[in-house]
């Protein structure tokens, strides 16, 4: 699969790295297909969240334990119904960036994380109940907080 | 869009097998019940209205920003 990408130009993506988004992300339904691009293993944190037929859409997705440790996010039966999650083991949690122009005050969704099942690629973005969050954390204060 | 009024205590039902009942009425505060199969969700239309205004927010172009440059970011 040939992935078109602003930044990247063409890039080839095995099939089986496509993650599926059967309701797309909130604002972006239509889109339902996506891959995540960026150096596995690096220290980095940071990864693309790119979808697989629009050029032009593009996030920053971040790991959220990685700047806030107590992170306890809790999925209803819903969620890992519509998930096809069969082991909890295979959840993974990634959380929205949102990069202004000072890059220092960057934020992330801990309010509505994108839930991946990592075993079926299956993913959706989930509103949370949990009153303690919010869709736009300061990353680095966080990091100092958990530090 | 359908309209009725309810009185405390009353409900309506949507389908088989939602209902909503009014609660209770304090001054311009409505406390709403919602039984409804677990498989529907249920969630505040503000919210939804601001995760997607923060998703719209957070679409990058991408030659713009470098993974690194924010992983240093962090180290700060």
């Amino acid at each position: 699969m040939i992935i078109n990408s602003k930044h990247f130009g063409h890039i080839e993506i095995p099939e089986k790295e496509i993650i599926r988004f059967p309701y797309g992300i909130y604002g972006f339904e239509y889109i339902k297909e996506y891959v995540l691009l960026g150096k596995v293993g690096d220290d980095n944190p940071f990864i693309w969240l790119h979808a697989v037929h629009n050029p032009d859409v593009c996030f920053v997705v971040i790991d959220p334990f990685v700047f806030k440790k107590d992170y306890s996010p809790s999925i209803n039966d819903e969620v890992l119904n519509k998930l096809e999650v069969e082991d909890p083991a295979d959840i993974r949690f990634l959380s929205i960036v949102v990069i202004p122009q000072d890059v220092s005050r960057m934020t992330a969704n801990l309010k509505s994380p994108i839930v991946i099942n990592a075993k079926k690629n299956i993913a959706m973005q989930v509103i949370l109940d949990d009153e303690e969050y919010s869709t736009k954390h300061h990353i680095l204060e966080e990091m100092k907080k958990g530090a | 869009m359908l309209v009725l009024s309810r009185k405390p205590g009353q409900s309506i039902l949507i389908g088989d097998n939602i209902e909503v009942q009014i609660i209770e009425i304090q001054g311009d505060q409505i406390r709403i019940g919602i039984s409804a199969p677990r498989d529907i969700s249920i969630v505040r239309k503000e919210l939804i209205d601001e995760v997607k205004l923060t998703n719209r927010e957070a679409v990058v172009d991408s030659s713009r920003i470098s993974l690194e440059d924010l992983r240093k970011a962090l180290k700060k």
